[in-house]
């Protein structure tokens, strides 16, 4: 027997014995009609097989695996006011169905990728050396998740940050070790951020930015869980840069309507939800048009990575793609590498952009 | 003759015929998946599931995307002689969707399309499986919604409104699913699909789509309905008052409901209720709050305001402004306290509702109060409110918390509990259920519910309908 219930007895009840109100807001359950991945019935499999009722098997993990676990639940939960929250139970259930060698295949092919390439993207990389910021600026931290999914948006946060002038530095890092533990792989989350820890300790004072809400929902909330504080302020670059816009370049006039899709860990993980909206307010002629659901409530894009199930990772990203094409908008802005390569994958046609990358655009 | 014997369970030549009309993926007999459709939202159910009991478990669980599939299922069970029991969100608290008999269990949730929008009608035709949370989304984005806000708007779904009468939240102004419905397609026992036609009024005969409104599967399988739609309204603005007494406030809303002023929300909160929701108001013990909020059309709204406010100055109420409407927008989908109960070994909760006519609710609310209270023992707790108005009368909404002695007494105390509610309404000349339906804990009062001759008459329909008894048997008491 684990400690499942023991450290998370309270969230595990409140949600088994629960009348489900979270359900609409359950993407895995609206992409298939399957009433065992209702949070309800995924809380009490783990508490049945914690209590020893259940078995502990393939099949059960997978359920686990299915949630996205990116806090949308939580907007309609009828116990919110209470704090309650399911990501934990359910990345320590995981961590749990890991222990037992029973992690899906694609869950464990994650894994697998992390330890032969220190990234879930399986990407081979010589990390450049840091490079220190001068003037107390900012340092730009990116781990693969930029560089594989969004590299133009990471030029673009280059130059930006340049125009800003505080003289930044920048630091990559092979993973932040976020997905590693949403992934119930604890070891190799707890090895990345050690590794993060040390690396942004060697470097001086100065804030860090990202264009990751990932990344910086790890650093900003999770480190300080893990016990790596960083005494150092955590922006996302959209914070970072509403902060300064005097500095910023002029933009072109775009005559277009866009919409954006709030990720979840920058809207309802970091409360970012006016920022990139006023940057996007600076280019002339584009008119911003809201989905249906938008800022904490808005809607999944799809998972981050290692995902048991394909078809349904596609119904959730298209029946988000579609929420968003719905406002008539000709183009889609995001920001965050996993929401632009979620949106972009639906391939509906219309085009998709990382936050920074179109303001670089339309200088 | 046991009841596993009179339905054999799913077999390997059954399975096989399933994975046949459907695909691999979408027939499962899982036991996973088995258990986690052992329970809806029947409060002895959940608890029962939580500790892992599987009475209530189908034997294989299907997931049709069309219609044809569905007849094609409905087909193969009656061949086989199986029981299908219709399974939507799940959300439904009378036990309708457990699986009572085993058999196959057709989750309609893949069933989710819009299938048609009539904006000159203002009509929706959609499939029978869509949440109602995702559907107000989708129709919200082209400037619609039903008006249709059950508090489990977010777990249930158009077919299980229609099969339990369900009502929302706006009823006073959007109807109740008896008046949303326009027409229904409906899998029958024996494989044949029926269309209502969607006109606005028929003479032809007995209309048809009232045989399903409340049938609770029993009768056949909604697959598509099509249901009134309204614009997004244009205005809303809401009040809200403190009587010194219940009466005084059901008389309140008597006089604006006669006046023929329709306010989405009509809440009336006994005094425990009030006391419990607004302490922070600082009412006296005894005092009732009244909440009204008002939508539609800017001027319909400004009117209805204005003389729902006048009306109430006729009782001298206090007046408690927009307080209290914005606290109940802000939380009226949370049914927290009651799951809280449920989490307790012993501890049991149910919401239960009866309706009644103007000249006997506000006894009818006394009495059951007073013979709840006394079957829940002195751990218990009653307290209630009405929240649904006709012409004719409105509704009690009665909510009870007890606690039993051990787990075995969970049940006992339940059952004590419904029937003193239940026995009293109806003594009082109200119903059984206004809006829940029966399902399974209910259907033992439904003989006196409809007399000897009514129910005889609707085991008789049933009989005619399906006469091999495979569509979720056990449930209206049937
Ligand atoms: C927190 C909470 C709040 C609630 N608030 C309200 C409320 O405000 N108003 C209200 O009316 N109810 C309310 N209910 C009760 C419940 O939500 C309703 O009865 C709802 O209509 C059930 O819908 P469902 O899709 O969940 O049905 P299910 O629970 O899945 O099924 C209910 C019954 O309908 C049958 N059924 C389902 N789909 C079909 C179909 N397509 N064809 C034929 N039969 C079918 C099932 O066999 C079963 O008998 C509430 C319940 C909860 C838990
Ligand atoms: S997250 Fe909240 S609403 Fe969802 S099952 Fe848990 S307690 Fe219920």
């Amino acid at each position: 027997m684990s400690d499942l219930i023991k450290t998370h007895g309270l969230e595990l009840d409140r949600c088994a014995f629960c009348h489900d109100q979270c359900m609409s807001a359950t993407p895995e359950v609206v992409a298939t009609g399957d009433q065992t991945l209702v949070v309800s019935r995924v809380a009490n499999f783990i508490r049945l097989a914690d209590q020893g009722r259940l078995d502990w098997t393939e099949g059960l993990a997978k359920r686990l695996f299915y949630g996205l676990n990116d806090g949308l639940q939580y907007e309609y939960c009828l116990v919110k006011k209470e704090g309650h929250r399911i990501e934990p139970f359910l990345r320590a259930a995981r961590a749990e169905a890991v222990r037992r060698g029973l992690a899906p295949a694609a869950v464990a092919a994650a894994a697998a990728r992390v330890r032969d390439t220190g990234n879930v993207f399986g990407c081979l990389e010589t990390l450049p050396e840091p490079v220190a910021p001068s003037r107390g600026g900012p340092i730009l931290v990116h781990d693969a998740a930029s560089r594989a999914l969004t590299p133009d948006a990471l030029a673009a946060a280059r130059l930006l940050l340049q125009d800003v002038g505080d003289g930044p530095g920048e630091l990559a890092i092979a993973s932040c070790g976020m997905v590693e533990f949403d992934l119930g792989y604890v070891d190799l989350s707890q090895a990345a951020a050690h590794h993060v820890h040390a690396a942004l300790a060697a470097l001086p004072e100065g804030p860090v930015v990202t264009g990751d809400p990932v990344l910086a929902y790890a650093l900003r909330v999770m480190y300080p869980q893990w016990g790596l504080p960083l005494n150092r302020q955590v922006l996302h670059l959209s914070e970072y840069l509403v902060d300064r816009t005097d500095l910023l370049p002029t933009f072109r006039p775009r005559n277009e309507v866009a919409t954006f899709h709030d990720p979840a860990a920058l809207s309802r993980g970091l409360g970012i939800v006016d920022a990139p909206r006023a940057l996007l307010a600076r280019v002339s002629g584009l008119t911003l048009v809201e989905p249906v659901s938008s800022g904490a409530a808005a809607g999944s894009d799809g998972p981050l990575a290692g995902y048991p199930d394909p078809a349904v990772a596609s119904a959730i990203r298209h029946a988000r793609f579609n929420e968003l094409v719905s406002t008539g908008a000709s183009l889609i802005i995001t920001s965050s590498p996993y929401s632009k390569a979620n949106l972009e994958a639906a391939d509906g046609g219309t085009p998709v952009f990382d936050l920074i990358e179109f303001l670089q655009s339309a200088r | 003759m046991s009841q596993s014997e009179s339905h054999p369970s799913a077999d390997k030549a059954l399975l096989d015929e399933l994975i046949a009309v459907l695909a691999p993926e979408r027939v499962s007999c899982n036991d996973l998946d088995r258990l986690a459709y052992a329970r809806d939202t029947f409060p002895l159910a959940i608890k029962g599931v939580a500790q892992g009991d599987r009475t209530y478990q189908p034997d294989v669980i299907v997931w049709p995307e069309t219609r044809e599939e569905v007849a094609a299922v409905i087909r193969l069970a009656a061949s086989h002689g199986i029981p299908v029991v219709p399974y939507g969100g799940g959300s439904g608290i009378v036990g309708g969707a457990l699986s009572v008999q085993g058999g196959i269990l057709l989750d309609l949730k893949k069933m989710n399309r819009i299938l048609a929008l009539d904006s000159l009608s203002l009509t929706v035709t959609v499939q029978s499986g869509a949440l109602g949370g995702v559907l107000e989304d989708q129709l919200g984005a082209q400037g619609y919604t039903i008006g249709h806000y059950p508090q489990s708007i977010y777990s249930s779904t158009v077919g299980g409104w229609i099969a339990h009468r369900g009502i929302g939240t706006f009823s006073t102004r959007y109807g109740k699913m008896d008046d949303i419905v326009v027409s229904l397609e409906v899998v029958l026992p024996d494989g044949q699909i029926m269309t209502t036609r969607s006109v606005p009024q028929s003479a032809a005969g007995p209309d048809l789509n009232r045989l399903f409104l409340g049938a609770e599967g029993t009768l056949g399988v909604v697959t598509a309905a099509t249901l009134k739609l309204h614009p997004l309204p244009e205005a809303r603005t809401h009040m809200a008052f403190a009587f010194s007494s219940f009466a005084d406030g059901v008389e309140c809303v008597r006089r604006v409901i006669h006046r023929d002023y329709r306010p989405a929300v009509v809440r009336l909160y006994d005094p425990v209720e009030t006391q419990a929701q607004f302490s922070s108001l600082g009412l006296e013990p005894g005092q009732a709050v009244l909440l009204f909020v008002v939508e539609g059309y800017p001027e319909l709204v400004d009117l209805t305001a204005r003389s729902v406010r006048e009306i109430a100055r006729g009782l001298k109420p206090r007046d408690l402004g927009t307080a209290v409407g914005d606290y109940w927008l802000a939380n009226r989908f949370s049914t927290a306290s009651l799951c809280k109960t449920l989490t307790k070994p012993y501890g049991v909760a149910d919401a239960l509702e009866v309706a009644n006519v103007w000249s006997r609710l506000a006894q009818t609310y006394t009495a059951m109060k007073e013979q709840m209270e006394a079957a829940a023992g002195p751990n218990g707790q009653v307290y209630g409110h009405c929240s649904h108005f006709y012409h004719t009368g409105g509704n009690l909404y009665m909510i009870f918390h007890a606690e039993a002695d051990s787990v075995e007494e969970v049940s006992d105390i339940y059952y004590r509990i419904l029937d003193a509610a239940f026995k009293t309404s109806m003594g009082n000349g109200g119903t059984l259920t206004h809006h829940h339906g029966v399902g399974l804990g209910k259907g033992r009062w439904m003989p006196q519910e409809l007399g000897d001759a009514g129910f005889g008459l609707l085991q008789r329909v049933k009989r005619a309908v399906d006469p091999t008894n495979i569509m979720n048997p056990g449930k209206l008491g049937l």
